[in-house]
């Protein structure tokens, strides 16, 4: 495997809120390689997107802060950056794609212009030059008529075609890693394979590392090579793409892996569910975050939080029943319903 | 198998067309069609589903067959009554039976009203039961029948989560002893575990209760889960409808089969072929001519651009519409 492009060590992002401190990011460690395609899942608010924006540093001033852990982008240390360096850092180095493309375009400003003023901040070039580089991106994207389309405003557009000049838009600089958070949850699923297939082209092309937020299993076996499942702000399984499908060790990996409904299942019976909800982040940190929904909970996970460990080479997985000398089977010990 | 099955609501050529004012001062209105000539017969006890991209008109089919929006032309029969006929008492009893849940459990609960009194409005409504005391024992009743904690009667809609406020638009729409619930993406805003709870919950009460669910989705795992037949909508038609398990083996139409190929893959292991149909769904406004589906398809022949082929049985009680089978 090639060098690591992005690094990231045991990041902590808490949030200060009236109510307390939420502890959105709570030790979060991974890394991305040049070309490589990296996906983050997990449920609503348990940190995926709280971790891109601690990439970017574009958290909510005031209330949302990095308290630990280190950042690294090829050798330059993320977190140290000034703020001019992080106009340059953000757009040239790293690209993001939010979810919704409607409302990550501004509604007033025409399509040439939201994307020539862009390319003018970043690179040193003429209006003329910038214009002819956006035609040029959105032609990449496959958006037809493209001279016709610089002139309309977002709302003359589908989701699926905001979505291609949003991409267009991050692709113009020539990013080292695109960060795609749920860039397909708010489309149609055969606008999404559209769209991905696009993704998938311009890494060809392009050679770029991709970070991929979602909570579609699906998207991610389509996509990615290796995966980060998250929970409550941590890291619960980290490991590449095809030995979490067919090795997956965390327990609440199998549990949703177990609840998502699946084409292929031949019985219409009860689809196995984790019982519960997710925890209050403003109480977590004192043990492991999924002991109250976990089956094969013990002692010991009310007590500490357990440190995510190397069970097999390239896999890392944040369990006190799961380690190198102790390794649990799913089911095993489990009472029958 | 669906012949011995008792027809409890016949749709007829549903048509639902939205006037849009023209910009122009004396403009003459454009015609938006949302719903075009769409008639199913749901059995008795059977989970319909109804699958469609965004802007196909499916939740236009839910809303019109409760009377939300007013058909255009059509009928839907129930229990042997012309549901668009009836007027005053006759209608309330009529939606008694027929009950609906919403996508977004955020929004279609009033916030100001506590999770009891949201359960218990419908039953005040339809003055089903006038004793308070009994009222308030089918509210808890109702609360533990879709697993809510019974403590949390008191509790305000923001207090719960985004399942549990589901749980409580189904408590509302039991509360009337429906027959029928039509379930409009009741599980698209929630999160894959919860989702799967929220589903088998739907299981047990259909079980339970005999219920006919029309289920709508986007997604076609969950809709695979939860129906015994599928229909699929594109722009305001159904195209194809038949059992749940033919959808998956034996697709017909092609965009049936351009929707399924788009599906991301179950496992990192699969690889597959994938339809990739060119372009954005045309406009429903303004009149149709041809197939809805022929600029994209990739077997459109001559006809396809001139006639909108009509739903016709491909055998089994497979239907389609689409003239490659005619």
């Amino acid at each position: 495997m090639s060098e690591n492009i992005l690094t990231v060590k045991d990041l902590k992002t808490y949030f200060y809120t009236a109510s307390g401190v939420a502890k959105a990011v709570d030790g979060v460690s991974f890394n991305i390689a040049k070309g490589e395609t990296m996906g983050i899942v997990g449920e609503s608010g348990s940190g995926k997107s709280v971790t891109s924006s601690s990439i970017i540093r574009l958290l909510p001033p005031r209330t949302g802060k990095i308290v630990g852990g280190s950042i690294e982008f090829e050798g330059k240390d993320v977190l140290a950056l000034s703020k001019k360096e992080l106009n340059d850092f953000r757009g040239k180095d790293i690209a993001v794609i939010f979810q919704d493309p409607m409302t990550s375009l501004d509604p007033v400003f025409k399509i040439g212009k939201q994307m020539t003023e862009m390319i003018m901040e970043h690179q040193n070039v003429t209006k003329d030059e910038a214009w002819k580089m956006a035609v040029e991106a959105l032609n990449k994207v496959g958006i037809p008529e493209p001279e016709k389309r610089m002139n309309s405003y977002p709302y003359e557009l589908s989701g699926g075609m905001c979505q291609r000049v949003i991409i267009a838009m991050a692709v113009c600089c020539k990013p080292k890693l695109i960060i795609a958070d749920e860039p397909t949850t708010a489309l149609d699923v055969t606008v999404q394979a559209q769209v991905l297939e696009l993704l998938k082209e311009l890494q060809r092309d392009m050679d770029t590392a991709i970070l991929l937020i979602t909570h579609n299993l699906g998207v991610v076996w389509e996509m990615c090579d290796k995966v980060m499942v998250m929970y409550a702000g941590n890291t619960v399984e980290f490991t590449d793409t095809k030995t979490l499908y067919s090795n997956p060790c965390h327990p609440y990996t199998w549990g949703l892996l177990d609840s998502m409904p699946k084409l292929s299942d031949e019985s219409k019976g009860e689809l196995k569910t984790i019982p519960g909800t997710p925890p209050d982040l403003r109480l977590t940190g004192k043990c492991c975050n999924f002991y109250n929904r976990c089956p094969y909970v013990t002692e010991a996970c009310t007590q500490s939080v357990p440190p995510l460990v190397e069970v097999e080479p390239g896999h890392f997985v944040a369990c006190h029943r799961q380690n190198l000398t102790n390794k649990l089977e799913k089911g095993e010990g489990l009472k029958d319903e | 198998m669906s012949n011995e099955k008792k027809v409890l609501m016949k749709i007829e050529h549903l048509t639902k067309e939205f006037e849009i004012k023209s910009k122009k001062l004396g403009g003459k209105p454009q015609i938006l069609h949302a719903l075009n000539d769409v008639s199913v017969d749901i059995y008795e006890g059977e989970t319909l589903g109804v699958i469609g991209e965004s802007g196909c008109g499916k939740s236009t089919f839910g809303r019109t067959l409760i009377q939300l929006h007013k058909a255009t032309a059509g009928s839907v029969t129930f229990d042997g009554k012309d549901l668009f006929s009836l007027k005053g008492a006759e209608l309330k009893k009529a939606k008694k039976d027929v009950q609906m849940v919403f996508q977004d459990p955020y929004s279609s609960l009033d916030p100001r009203k506590t999770a009891g009194k949201l359960i218990e409005e419908p039953l005040i409504v339809h003055n089903l039961i006038s004793d308070k005391n009994e009222r308030e024992k089918r509210v808890l009743e109702l609360m533990r029948e879709v697993g809510l904690d019974i403590q949390h009667v008191h509790r305000f809609p923001h207090e719960f989560s985004g399942g549990q406020r589901q749980r409580i638009n189904v408590a509302r729409a039991l509360s009337m002893n429906p027959k029928v619930i039509v379930c409009d993406e009741p599980v698209s805003a929630l999160d894959v575990s919860i989702q799967a709870q929220v589903l088998n919950l739907f299981n047990r009460l259909q079980q339970q209760y005999n219920l006919t669910y029309i289920f709508i989705s986007h997604d076609l795992g969950v809709i695979k889960h939860v129906s015994d037949r599928i229909a699929i909508m594109y722009l305001g038609r159904i195209v194809e409808l038949c059992e749940a398990d033919a959808i998956y083996e034996n697709p017909l139409h092609p965009y049936t089969k351009a929707l399924l190929s788009a599906i991301p893959p179950a496992s990192p292991f699969a690889k597959k072929e994938r339809i990739v149909l060119k372009g954005d769904i045309p406009s429903p406004i303004g009149d149709q001519i041809g197939c809805p589906l022929a600029g994209r398809c990739p077997n459109c022949m001559e006809k396809c651009k001139k006639e909108i082929p009509k739903l016709k049985d491909a055998g089994d009680g497979h239907q389609v519409a689409c003239f490659l089978y005619e």
